[in-house]
C-alpha cells in the first residue's frame, strides 16, 4: 500500500512538474515571440537607416529603379547636343543627316511640310469665319461676270440698307479669270433676322467703249440661316447690251 | 450757375478731345520703311485698275502729285528720265495724283508730255492710308512688296538719291 502510495505521490510530483515545466516553457515561449516581434521591429528600423545610408547596400539600392535613375544623373553632364541631336555630336549629327537624306528625301518631306501647313492653314480660315461669321447670322455676296462682249467691268459698289459695305475696283488678272469663269466673293457679314434692302452700283466700260454705271437692288429676308446672295452680269444677246441682276440662293 | 456751365463746358471739351484722339485719323500713321506696302487699287489712265499687291517681282516707285503742285513737275520728271533707265530691270514708277478733276492731271501730262502711269486717287484714301502731307511725296516697294524708301517734299539733289536706291533694288 505504501509502495502504491509512494508510486503515485511520486507520480503526481511527476505530473506536477511536467506542468510546472508545460507553464515555464509557454511563458519562454512568449516571451521569446515578444523578444522576436521586437528583434523584428529593431531589424525594420535599422533597415530602414541603412537604406538612408547611401554607403550601405541594401535591396532597395539594388533595386532596377536606381539603376536607371543612375544616367539621367549622369545626364546632367552630357552635352545638351546629345539631348537636341540624339546623342550624336552636332557635327557629326548634321554630317550624318546630310549624308543619310538625299536631296529627293528632303524635298519629299519639304512638300508634306509645305501640306501640312496649307492644311493648317485652311483650317484656321474656316475656324476664323465660323467665329467672326456664325451661320445664323452670315451674308454672302458673290459676283458672276460672263458679258464680255458688251462690258469690261471696272468696279462694283455694294450698300446694305444703305450703307456701303464694299467698294472693290477690278484688275486686268482679276477680269481674266472672271472672263474664264470665276465667281468672286465680294463681301461677308452679319445681318439679324429680318428685312434688309442690298444695292449693287456698277460700273465699267459698256458697248462702242462709253462709260457705263447701272445700278441694281433687292429686298430680301435674313433668316436664320446663311444667306447668299450673287449678282450676275450677262450678256444680252437682243439687246447688244450687259444685264445685271441679283439673286438669292438659299 | 456759372460753376455748373464751366462744368459742361469742361467736360464738352473732354469729350470732343477723346473722340479726335480715337478717331481713325488720329492713329492714321505712315507706314515705315521695312514694313509691307499697304495694298491699293487705283484707277488709271491704262484701261484697268492697278493694285499694288499685284506687282510681286517688280519694283515700284510711287509718286503723289497734283496738277497745282509748283514742285511736282521736277520730280515727275527726274522720274521719267529713271524709268526709262531701269525699265528693262523690272522698275515701274506709278504717278498717283491727288487732282479732284481727273482731266487737270491728264491735262498737265499732255502739257509737259510726261511719260508716266497716272493713277487717280480722287477720294484721296491711299494718300490718307500713306500719311501724305506733302507734294511731292514718294516711297519705293521692292520686289517682295516690302517699302524700301520713303521721301517727303523734294529736292533736286534727291534724284541721286532716287538713283542710288533703284540701283541698289535693282541689284538684289
Amino acid at each position: 500500500m505504501n509502495a502504491t502510495n509512494h508510486k503515485l505521490s511520486r507520480l503526481l510530483m511527476a505530473l506536477l512538474l511536467i506542468s510546472a515545466c508545460g507553464l515555464s516553457s509557454a511563458e519562454e515561449l512568449d516571451e521569446t515571440m515578444d523578444l522576436d516581434l521586437g528583434e523584428d521591429l529593431e531589424f525594420i528600423e535599422i533597415d530602414e537607416i541603412l537604406d538612408e545610408d547611401e554607403s550601405a547596400p541594401t535591396q532597395v539600392q539594388a533595386a532596377p529603379e536606381p539603376k536607371l535613375a543612375a544616367p539621367e544623373e549622369e545626364g546632367e553632364f552630357v552635352d545638351l547636343n546629345q539631348i537636341l541631336y540624339g546623342g550624336d555630336a552636332p557635327g557629326d549629327s548634321a554630317e550624318g543627316t546630310v549624308a543619310k537624306k538625299d536631296p529627293e528625301t528632303m524635298q519629299q518631306e519639304m512638300e508634306q511640310l509645305k501640306e501640312k501647313i496649307l492644311q493648317v492653314n485652311r483650317d484656321l480660315f474656316i475656324l476664323e469665319e465660323d467665329l467672326l461669321f456664325p451661320s445664323s447670322t452670315q451674308v454672302n455676296v458673290f459676283v458672276s461676270f460672263d458679258a464680255l462682249e458688251y462690258f469690261q467691268l471696272d468696279g462694283v459698289t455694294l450698300k446694305l440698307n444703305d450703307r456701303p459695305i464694299s467698294n472693290h475696283l477690278y484688275t486686268e488678272r482679276e477680269l481674266k479669270a472672271m472672263n474664264r469663269g470665276a465667281v468672286q466673293r465680294l463681301f461677308t457679314g452679319n445681318l439679324p433676322v429680318g428685312e434688309h434692302e442690298l444695292v449693287a452700283i456698277v460700273t465699267g466700260i459698256g458697248p462702242e467703249g462709253r462709260d457705263y454705271k447701272r445700278a441694281v437692288s433687292m429686298a430680301f429676308e435674313k433668316t436664320s440661316g446663311t444667306k447668299y446672295i450673287e449678282l450676275k452680269i450677262e450678256g444680252d444677246d437682243l439687246r447688244k447690251q450687259p444685264g445685271f441682276q441679283l439673286k438669292q440662293w438659299e | 450757375m456759372d460753376n455748373a456751365m464751366g462744368m459742361k463746358r469742361q467736360a464738352a471739351a473732354m469729350i470732343i478731345g477723346l473722340a479726335l484722339l480715337a478717331s481713325p485719323m488720329a492713329f492714321a500713321k505712315k507706314p515705315p520703311v521695312g514694313d509691307q506696302a499697304p495694298d491699293f487699287t487705283l484707277n488709271s489712265d491704262g484701261p484697268f485698275n492697278l493694285r499694288l499687291s499685284e506687282q510681286k517681282g517688280y519694283i515700284v516707285a510711287v509718286v503723289f502729285w497734283a496738277s497745282w503742285c509748283r514742285s511736282c513737275p521736277v520730280q515727275l520728271q527726274a522720274l521719267e528720265q529713271l524709268q526709262k533707265k531701269y525699265q528693262e530691270f523690272g522698275v515701274k514708277i506709278w504717278a498717283v495724283t491727288l487732282d479732284k478733276k481727273r482731266s487737270d492731271a491728264e491735262h498737265y501730262r499732255q502739257h509737259k508730255g510726261l511719260d508716266l502711269t497716272i493713277l487717280f486717287d480722287d477720294q484721296f484714301s491711299v494718300s490718307e492710308r500713306y500719311d501724305i502731307d506733302d507734294l511731292p511725296s514718294s516711297f519705293i516697294v521692292d520686289r517682295d512688296g516690302i517699302i524700301r524708301h520713303l521721301q517727303d517734299g523734294f529736292e533736286p539733289t534727291d534724284v541721286d538719291t532716287f538713283d542710288t536706291v533703284l540701283q541698289s533694288l535693282v541689284s538684289e
